[in-house]
């Protein structure tokens, strides 16, 4: 177990007392070299045991029990914010059929969001009410959830002091590039949503929870693709890393890497980080910042086992993420669309490993006043190679018949350009990719690739063309090409992934 | 790497007969954490010294005794004396020079 090792230091039912200080690095410690006393603990669960040293091991502490996924806490508390949403919902129920108790808040935001684009979910989902009803019938699971902004400070500071949650996932942004670049009020939306909800969630969790960890949903586009191919490491500099100039060299172990993000969304998420980075070294909180890679898919072991459990699939410039995209156009018999050369490279990961990854990270909390980040991809990929994968699984196991186009890029971004990415901490904490693009596409077909869908597809296919540029025109994308698939010669860069 | 505390100091740091290098650091501090893969390398290329780990904030005795007043800092010991001390992440390369010079 990959977990087996940690100790209560990690523990969110560890309550730290004794001498506690709380100062950056390098910063002097002269007010508290008076007093000796040790740090110890007191176990929220079992107060009996009074204080006493943080070093009972997962493994050997029955708070503790085994699941396929790690040592699981007894009962976890998990509080998800954003848990209407296409990742929300599904990751409450596998944390629930896990044994958790799951909370979790959402204004549903994302349905009006994608209602304002005039789209709907091609994958049609009931309403919370039903949702939770359901839930109850087919899993026997119960979720405690209530409608609210996470920007309500108030109702969340309460909700939070009610339920005590001893993990927080916060999937509570508005998650789309495009929908950040339609205009002045979009952006500011999208930030004032996404920036001050984080925030305000970080000073309720000093004040409330500060032992809880936060997991915090960022994505890979923080970084950029920098053109001189600098690996992506995870967030932070790994110790080997220097900087040389002048002859002389210094160690970058530990800082956070650069960012370049490349829409106003991006620049949220990258705010984010330095929020939720200050706030673990201010006050000890404890933090995974997950970079995700593009996600994408329907599967899930637990949405899968009734039609009324499955989670949102949007396919519009806004929120359809570029897979689920493909796929709807393939359905349909449109050019799938890819920007510019589509030479963009970009880490992948399918919904069902994201939901795996989740919960082995909620099982592995960081210690107090650690910052982490974890790249969350499974693979990197090419966009137009992605295109010939869905041609590919469309053509010779549906029968369809898959032509790709190549429209005006709407963004500003690199289209050709290197890509290496490090992504270690997931495999060290268990995880292997078990399921890959081409699995994944074909059980969207399977899925999609009906009358029902066909015809939900057809009524939305407008919205999946881009009108939103990054230049501020409203226009359509010029079309640039239409190419058979197979016929392109391989070019441009080779992508690089590190696991090991 | 050894994990070194205020119960096996003595043992594992002063009475040892290798140049030892303990590292003091925090849960807290990214440097810190971020060190070991290079502790482990350094390790593994000179395995006759002794590599060492204090938490700060679990040995709060032996902090104030080194008058560590920041993390990652690095105290060098031989024959139970204290050689020197480097303050702040270092690179593999940095930390081999200091000890080729020490050994």
């Amino acid at each position: 177990m990959h977990n087996a090792e940690k100790t209560c230091w990690n523990c969110p039912a560890a309550k730290l007392k004794g001498n506690i200080d709380f100062r950056a690095c390098g910063q002097s410690m002269k007010k508290t070299l008076d007093e000796d006393k040790e740090i110890v603990i007191e176990c929220k669960r079992r107060p009996d045991l009074g204080h006493f040293e943080p070093s009972i091991t997962f493994e050997q502490c029955p708070e503790w029990r085994k699941t396929k996924y790690g040592y699981l806490l007894r009962d976890m508390k998990v509080m998800i914010l954003g848990i209407d949403g296409y990742l929300g919902w599904p990751l409450a129920l596998k944390l629930a059929k896990l044994g958790c108790k799951v909370s979790g808040i959402d204004d549903y935001t994302r349905r009006d969001c994608v209602m304002e684009k005039g789209a709907h979910t091609i994958i049609p989902i009931p309403k919370m009410t039903e949702r939770l009803h359901v839930a109850k019938e087919v899993l026997d699971v119960e979720i405690n959830f209530r409608r609210m902004d996470i920007r309500d400070f108030k109702a969340l500071r309460e909700f939070i002091e009610e339920v005590k949650p001893e993990a927080i996932i916060q999937y509570a942004e508005i998650p789309s590039a495009p929908y950040s670049m339609v205009d002045l009020d979009h952006a500011v939306e999208v930030q004032n949503n996404n920036v001050l909800g984080t925030l305000g969630l970080l000073w309720i969790m000093k004040d409330v929870v500060p032992e809880s960890c936060i997991i915090k949903l960022g994505t890979m586009g923080e970084y950029g693709a920098p053109l001189t191919g600098r690996p992506l490491f995870e967030g932070l500099f790994p110790s080997d890393a220097v900087l040389s100039w002048d002859d002389r060299e210094w160690s970058m172990g530990g800082e956070l890497t650069p960012r370049d993000p490349v829409s106003f969304y991006h620049c949220s998420k990258v705010q984010d980080t330095f929020n939720v980075y200050e706030a673990c070294k201010y006050w000890w909180l404890r933090s995974y910042d997950i970079m995700q890679g593009v996600i994408y898919g329907v599967h899930t072991e637990e949405i899968a086992q009734d039609e009324r459990l499955r989670t949102r699939f949007d396919i519009d410039e806004w929120f359809g993420t570029v897979i689920n995209r493909f796929v709807s156009q393939a359905i349909l018999g449109i050019p799938l669309t890819i920007y510019g050369e589509g030479e963009q490279i970009r880490g992948f990961i399918a919904l069902e490993e994201a939901m795996e990854c989740m919960v082995r990270l909620i099982a592995s909390p960081p210690e107090p006043g650690q910052y982490d980040v974890v790249n969350q991809v499974s693979g990197i990929y090419k966009i137009r190679d992605l295109a010939e994968t869905v041609s590919d699984v469309a053509s010779k196991e549906f029968g369809l018949d898959v032509k790709i186009q190549r429209l005006e890029n709407p963004r500003v971004e690199a289209e050709v350009h290197p890509l290496e990415v490090v992504a270690k901490k997931l495999p060290q904490r268990g995880f292997k990719p078990t399921v890959g693009p081409d699995k994944e596409i074909a059980r969207m077909l399977k899925l999609l690739n009906n009358k029902v869908m066909r015809k939900r597809i057809e009524e939305k296919k407008y919205s999946i063309m881009p009108k939103t540029t990054w230049s501020g025109e409203k226009k359509d994308s010029d079309v640039l090409e239409v190419y058979e698939p197979g016929t392109k010669q391989k070019t441009g860069y080779e992508p690089r992934f590190h696991t090991k | 790497m050894i994990d070194v505390n205020e119960a096996n100091f003595s043992e594992k740091v002063l009475e040892s007969d290798n140049l030892v290098m303990v590292e003091f650091w925090s849960s807290w501090c990214p440097p810190c954490k971020i060190m070991e893969p290079t502790l482990k390398k350094l390790k593994e290329e000179h395995p006759g010294i002794t590599i060492g780990k204090i938490n700060t904030d679990r040995n709060r005795s032996l902090t104030k005794k080194y008058e560590i007043l920041g993390v990652p800092t690095f105290l060098f010991f031989k024959e139970g004396n204290m050689l020197h001390r480097e303050v702040s992440a270092k690179s593999k390369n940095q930390l081999k020079k200091i000890i080729e010079e020490l050994r």
